[in-house]
């Protein structure tokens, strides 16, 4: 057992291997965001509540707000910036942008990982589905009927794309 | 948020004593509910105890052969949601619907159940289905009636350093039917409340019947006037001794209004609610007899 002032922290954020030191109570939005530049995830009610800080760890959406950097050792990280490769946008991204799934944008990169983590589980999500999944992501612009469109023509997509 | 160091114990017994050892340690494995206090500046700690890397914490044990579920206290509510739906459906239901998704990929069964807060409906379903929590601390472990582990808002029986190791539950017999209603403003419930009737399939009348309501008193608790109501109902009678349970619930809740709900609304969401779940119990049945 450790009693250290700070720890260093092995992460994989995004495909690529990182090491950071950090004090053990920071948070895993303010490493992502302070440290490694990755300013997409934001903080906003900082009470796990909107989404808007919205991080995967190991493909599940987490409240980075609330999740320890500490607890995001050695696992696989995912923010927004890691979904478009090689300037190729994720079906999602386009998909939004396509529908107008969008306007400020604070809420989107949120938005779209928790749609990508609904995706992996279910490739084909109902109405219902999409609006149970995501009713943890809170949106003030759109009114949601865009994002759920958005949702399903990307899911019609990435179904094509592997057939 | 002060300054903390994390422990990272590996067995039961690091972790009891670092609790024992240090009086500004808690112990954790979500975190959804302890570091959304300690930015609140609600609680305080110098240490946090890691439960994650705890082997007895973890895991689902089913024993078909004497019905029993044991749920290790670090299970998340995510993995609940999946690995009990055939088996614990009315809890893989609940859990499915806990916060919101982040909230459920992260906080555990044993956090929520040891936070006591008020509006949890793990709590509510543990009691409707009688389950039993082992607490265990340096030396010595225990069991304990769920029904008995909340003492008050966000307390429980819990000692110093005493940690909950998992959730013990009984397979329902296929002669209980489960109800189950909520009632949501924002992110938590209202009022919950879960309805378990035990049929007696040849004369078709409620031989025993439980209601359990939580998020309206400072404890899920069950309400033992309004279950009475429901003994001896013949089933084709059930909706209108529903409607009387519901009245008598509404009045046994401790119903206490704040500033954004009154205590007169409390009352009455505490009765729509238990009706309906007792009515979803007779579905219940009714798919039972069908299936």
């Amino acid at each position: 057992m450790k009693l250290e002032a700070t720890e260093v922290l092995e992460l994989f954020v995004n495909g690529s291997h990182s090491v950071v030191e950090i004090e053990p109570n920071m948070f895993l939005l303010d490493v992502v965001r302070d440290r490694l530049g990755l300013t997409g995830a934001k903080r906003s009610c900082d009470t796990q509540v909107c989404g808007t800080c919205t991080i995967l760890v190991d493909g599940a959406p987490v409240s980075s707000c609330t999740f320890l950097a500490h607890d995001a050792g050695g696992r696989e990280i995912v923010t927004i910036e890691g979904l478009s490769s090689g300037g190729t946008l994720h079906p999602l991204q386009k998909s939004f942008l396509d529908h107008g799934g969008l306007q400020c944008g604070f809420c989107t990169p949120g938005m779209i990982l928790a749609a990508v983590a609904l995706l992996n589980e279910i490739p084909n999500p109902s109405r219902e589905e999409i609006c149970a999944f995501l009713d943890g992501n809170i949106c003030r612009c759109t009114g949601y009927l865009k994002i759920i469109e958005s949702v399903q023509s990307a899911a019609l997509e990435i179904e094509l794309q592997r057939t | 948020m002060r300054a903390f160091t994390i422990l990272e114990p590996t067995t039961i017994e690091e972790v009891c004593r670092s609790l024992a050892r240090y009086d500004d340690a808690a112990v954790y494995a979500g975190g959804t509910e302890l570091l959304f206090a300690m930015k609140q500046g609600l609680a305080d700690y110098g240490r946090l105890i890691d439960l994650k890397g705890i082997a007895e914490f973890g895991g689902v044990e089913i024993d078909f052969k004497r019905g029993i579920v044991r749920i290790g206290s670090t299970m998340t509510h995510t993995r609940l949601a999946k690995e009990l739906r055939t088996v614990l459906p009315l809890l893989a239901d609940v859990a499915s619907r806990i916060g919101n998704v982040r909230v459920r990929n992260v906080g555990t069964i044993g956090g929520n159940l040891s936070f006591a807060e008020p509006a949890s409906d793990v709590g509510v379903v543990g009691i409707l289905l009688s389950a039993r929590v082992a607490l265990v601390r340096p030396g010595a472990r225990r069991v304990v009636d769920l029904s008995s582990f909340f003492v008050d808002a966000y307390e429980t029986v819990l000692q110093r350093d005493e940690i909950v190791q998992y959730i013990e539950l009984d397979i329902p017999s296929p002669l209980v039917c489960l109800g189950y209603e909520r009632f949501k403003l924002t992110e938590r419930p209202l009022v919950a409340g879960g309805v378990a009737l035990r049929i007696d399939h040849s004369r078709r009348v409620i031989e025993d019947a439980r209601i359990v309501v939580g998020a309206v008193n400072p404890i899920p608790r069950l309400l033992e006037g309004a279950s009475e109501v429901l003994l001896g109902v013949a089933l084709t009678e059930l909706p209108k001794a529903a409607e009387v349970a519901a009245r008598l619930a509404a009045k046994e809740v401790d119903g206490a209004g704040d500033f954004a709900v009154s205590e007169r609304y409390r009352r009455h969401m505490t009765g729509v609610i238990v009706k309906r779940a007792c009515l979803n119990a007779a579905n219940d049945w009714a798919q039972k007899m069908e299936g």
